[in-house]
């Protein structure tokens, strides 16, 4: 597996390929509307993998869902949301269909449920590259990547037997045996790793420039976790493209990524460069995160977990919403709402007390 | 392969007394039918395929092993929810793979479980308190009164306050749900206690809680444990001794601290070096292990794990290696390992 | 699909068919007489004997069993008691207009029940959707004869715009034909809506999105194709009520048709038009259910292959 890649070079120094600013998402539930993404703000740059880390009701999965625009007309989305400065959450449907799949990718959790049990992989994957490679002549200026070229050039006019020839070229690409054989074949009868791969091929058809891999190795065994992350790193290389990798895993962030945020409530807490951040986490939330964890290299004589549980989204305390489960919280935690402040070395942390220095245990 | 050919302490613990769990050459294989359906081909799926293993009073012996490897089913088993095809399941001295229902009852009483799911353990209409109570009344144990204070303290002691007593599942979270799975499984003061994924249902900071409580309980109450788990870092931390299972079959089964120090078998040794660790910049020695596992209707011939085995010889097509002991007392599945290459 | 898969759905449906015949054979003899019905309680006991005798309905029940299906393989199915003909030719003359009454029926129903259950699938909530739930609840849950009956009041008697029976034109249809696909179309429109909304729901559609597919065409190429799969399940459950529906439907409309024969002939005990028929609706109802069992083979993926049985 691939280390973080190089030395992060200072915010100012780099554009980044997505923007997200003051996210604020809320549903309409038959209980009323309920807010569940509390204004994130968040930077994707060219090239990197960035770690978006949280349990259940984070919101780490409704923010990308909420860029991809993929919620549904029960959620109300506000803030911006800009793709190389271009602003998506104004677009309209055409627009949108437009940037999925050529521009932004996105995979998700359970591979084998999110394959359309009655189509074939091959018509499946075909799909992606018809539809994906088509829009790349819409728009060579805008989808044109430095190393993907002469790809392009491949797929302009992409037809059938084109199209065929370029979903078994991605199906060997994603390490998949016997690409010509699995085409006919239906996602059932492959295993879950396979239709990852799967998923991946589809998502690679339009040589996205970001790739969002929602928890995609949560349902999967731990060797095959290992080779799916392998594999998306490496391909993140011959690619060069950034990928935004959720998460509940600390390990898998601390093995894959350059960059992690970590998200309580439907809010960023704590934001780095992650060899700096598990060196000293400076959240509560991120230090008790990485306190409870067992760990396989050695034996630990205790697990301390974070007292407490997460509140569910409608029961939301007024202050600082970890403050119920914080070891040091003080009086203003309960009062008010921490903002996400970035310091000059690059850490953001939204909080009234953090910790600095390495972790006891 | 019985425990009286390889000795008793190399399969669990002193050998003060008999374990309290004892398991022989157990197997489990399941009928399907191939494609066709009254009319098609007859296929095997050995889903268990002969384990051995024993469980000492007082101590914790955690089965990993990935999907399709048949810990599951091996729980299954010893609980006897599932008929064994061959092979015996002795507790506490005594035959119980095959017994009546009847008798199974007075059993259960001793060997209770903690499965995964715990909203789907509870009875959505049932008051949690009702729950950790009912076990109390169907055995008959104590009045009413001594039953209430039994049930309090208990939960108490999972760390369930008060006012949750009176609700329902589904007003608890997945946490405290599993609190009240594991009270209820503990009301009956049982002898062994087998938790299949106990935690993995669970938020990642509430796991820590969870297995603290399952590491306090079973010092308190002297639980003997079966911890199934995928989850090796969690393994690592609870069992005393681990067996690693593959396609059916134990493939290592060690101390956990040598197993996960020094894993003898390449299977192990792949699996751990899957795991990540939460630690950037640790360089670590990556086995990745190539395609999927086979499928468990057609396992290959001789060791199952040669067909992804990066130190697979000849002799290990030709026969099954037995899982025997190595000088340091590991027991280990594989030609190599034994030096038979 | 293998032969042997389909060797053995058809020897099922055999075997059901078999069933069936049996035993209604065995009810139709147990409860009552024929010779009764047709000749009259009036009639004299010798009249009786001797009709008994004629038809063999004397002999023990097994006997006349073995006979009949005797009879069966020699492609003689009885004779009808009122006609004196063949009651394969008798019931076989009817069937053009039950026929013609049901496809009519079945067209009304789809056309109308499936359209407007995906409708309101993709316009969740919105007016319509909630209007067509109405209406279809209230469809069917007005019993068919009540239905009829309703009709033929109001367009027959009172504005007298539609025929009050009879078969002979086109508009002799109208009336059958909404009184049997209220209830259906309701039914398939309820149904489809819950299966469309079931698939909109599932990982894959999000996949599609994801993927840059267009909405509309998400829902024609993805979802349609598996909310397909539990429509056609209750297709079976269509053209039973179809049939039921139609042996009502007929008589209440006095429509020439296999229905309306069935009632007059188990009336009059005519046992061997009533056997006929009951091969019939058995043989169409089996058949019917075969077709669906193959027909979620091709459309389903995951249902040909492996089954585990213990």
């Amino acid at each position: 597996m691939s280390e973080p890649g190089g030395k992060p070079l200072l915010k100012s120094h780099r554009e980044p390929l997505l923007h997200i600013g003051g996210l604020t998402v809320d549903f309409d539930t038959p209980a009323g509307w309920i807010r569940g993404l509390h204004g994130v703000d968040l930077e994707v740059y060219p090239g990197e993998i960035l770690g978006l880390v949280g349990e259940s009701g984070s919101g780490k999965s409704v923010t990308c869902m909420a860029v991809m625009r993929l919620l549904g007309p029960r959620a109300r989305i506000q803030g911006d949301v800009l793709y190389r400065k271009q602003p998506l959450l104004g677009l309209d449907a055409k627009g949108m269909t437009q940037i999925r799949g050529s521009e932004i990718a996105m995979i998700f959790q359970d591979p084998t449920s999110s394959l359309n049990p009655v189509h074939t992989i091959g018509r499946q994957v075909t799909e992606s590259v018809v539809l994906n490679a088509a829009q790349t002549t819409l728009n060579p200026s805008q989808t044109i990547g430095e190393q993907v070229g002469d790809a392009v050039e491949q797929q302009r006019g992409l037809t059938g037997e084109a199209a065929r020839d370029e979903t078994v070229r991605l199906l060997d690409r994603v390490g998949i045996p016997e690409p010509k054989e699995r085409l006919r074949d239906y996602p059932h009868q492959l295993s879950g790793g396979m239709n990852q791969r799967v998923m991946i091929s589809m998502a690679l058809a339009g040589h996205p420039r970001l790739l969002i891999a929602d928890e995609p190795t949560t349902a999967l065994d731990v060797t095959i976790q290992a080779q799916i992350l392998e594999l998306i790193c490496r391909l993140r290389e011959d690619m060069g493209m950034s990928i935004i990798l959720i998460t509940h895993d600390l390990a898998v962030v601390a093995e894959t990524c350059d960059r992690v945020a970590v998200m309580y409530c439907g809010r960023i807490v704590e934001q780095g460069n992650v060899e700096e951040m598990f060196a000293e986490p400076r959240h509560p939330y991120t230090r008790g995160l990485l306190e409870s964890l067992p760990r396989i290299d050695r034996q630990v004589a205790k697990l301390y977990p974070i007292e407490g549980t997460v509140p569910a989204p409608h029961e939301l305390p007024l202050g600082c919403a970890f403050e119920p489960r914080c070891p040091y919280a003080l009086k203003e935690c309960k009062l008010n709402q921490p903002a996400l402040e970035t310091g000059d070395d690059e850490r953001a942390i939204a909080c009234f007390n953090p910790q600095f220095g390495g972790m006891e245990h | 392969m019985s425990a009286a050919s390889t000795g008793e302490h190399q399969f669990g613990g002193p050998a003060n007394g008999r374990p309290l769990l004892e398991v022989d050459d157990l197997k489990r294989y399941f009928q399907l039918r191939g494609k066709g359906g009254l009319f098609g081909k007859k296929v095997l799926l050995k889903a268990v395929d002969g384990i051995t293993f024993t469980v000492a009073k007082g101590e914790t012996l955690g089965i990993v092993g990935e999907s399709g490897c048949g810990k599951t089913t091996a729980a299954r088993l010893v609980l006897n929810m599932v008929a064994p095809t061959s092979g015996s399941v002795v507790f506490n001295g005594r035959e119980i793979s095959g017994l009546s229902p009847s008798d199974w009852r007075a059993l259960r009483r001793e060997m209770q479980y903690v499965f995964q799911d715990p909203l789907g353990a509870l009875d959505p209409r049932m008051k949690i308190v009702d729950q950790v109570i009912e076990p109390l009344v169907i055995h008959k144990i104590g009045t009413p009164s001594e039953r209430q204070d039994k049930v309090a303290a208990l939960l108490h002691s999972v760390g369930l306050k008060d006012y949750t007593f009176g609700r329902y599942p589904h007003e608890l979270s997945g946490g405290q749900r599993q609190r009240v799975v594991l009270a209820r499984a503990l009301i009956l003061e049982p002898q062994l206690l087998i938790c299949d994924e106990p935690v993995s249902a669970l938020d990642v900071s509430i796991q820590a809680q969870v297995i603290n409580l399952l590491d306090e309980l079973r010092g308190r109450l002297n639980l003997t444990m079966l911890f199934i788990s995928h989850d090796l870092s969690i393994v690592r931390h609870i069992c005393d001794r681990v067996a690693v299972m593959y396609l059916g079959k134990i493939v290592e089964l060690a101390d956990g601290d040598a197993l996960f120090d020094s894993p003898a078998h390449p299977y192990t040794r792949a699996l751990l070096s899957a795991i990540p660790v939460p630690e950037p910049g640790l360089k670590r020695e990556r086995i990745f292990l190539t395609g999927d596992p086979p499928s468990p209707i057609d396992p290959p011939s001789g060791c199952r794990f040669r067909t992804r085995c990066p130190l697979a010889v000849p002799v290990c097509a030709e026969r099954t290696p037995e899982l025997k002991a190595l000088k340091n007392g590991q027991l280990v599945a594989c030609h190599v390992a034994h030096g038979e290459a | 699909m293998s032969t042997a898969y389909l060797l053995q759905k058809f020897a099922r449906a055999l075997l059901t068919i078999w069933i069936i015949v049996t035993f209604v054979f065995i009810i139709l003899r147990l409860s009552g007489d024929p010779a009764m019905s047709i000749l009259g309680p009036d009639a004299e006991t010798e009249t009786l004997e001797a009709f008994r005798e004629a038809w063999g309905l004397n002999k023990p029940i097994w006997t006349q069993y073995l006979i009949y299906f005797g009879n069966i393989f020699q492609g003689d199915l009885g004779v009808s008691y009122l006609d004196g003909r063949d009651a394969i030719e008798v019931v076989a003359e009817r069937i053009p207009k039950t026929a013609s009454l049901m496809l009519a029926t079945a067209v009304v129903t789809f056309v109308i029940g499936i359209p407007a259950g995906v409708y309101s699938a993709l316009h969740r909530n919105t007016f319509i959707d909630r209007l067509t739930m109405t209406v279809s609840v209230m469809g069917f849950s007005a019993p068919n004869f009540f239905l009829g009956i309703l009709l033929i009041l109001l367009f027959s008697v009172s504005w007298r715009m539609l025929p009050t029976g009879g078969s002979e034109t086109v508009w002799h249809y109208v009336l059958p034909v909404i009184t049997m696909a209220t209830a259906e179309a309701a039914v398939f429109a309820r149904f489809t809506r819950s299966a469309m909304l079931d698939v909109l729901n599932q990982p894959y559609i999000r996949t599609a999105i994801a993927k840059g597919l267009p909405w509309n065409k998400a829902v024609r190429e993805h979802a349609l194709p598996n909310a397909a799969i539990p429509t056609v399940t209750i297709t079976g459950f269509f053209v039973g009520t179809l049939i039921a529906g139609g042996v009502i439907t007929e008589n209440v409309f006095a429509w020439p048709g296999v229905g309306r024969l069935f009632v007059d002939s188990v009336a009059n005990r005519d046992l061997a038009v009533v056997q006929v028929i009951i091969f019939l609706i058995a043989f169409s109802m089996v058949t019917t259910n075969l077709v669906i069992d193959l027909a979620y083979g091709w459309l389903d993926p995951r249902i040909r292959d492996l089954r585990a049985e213990d």
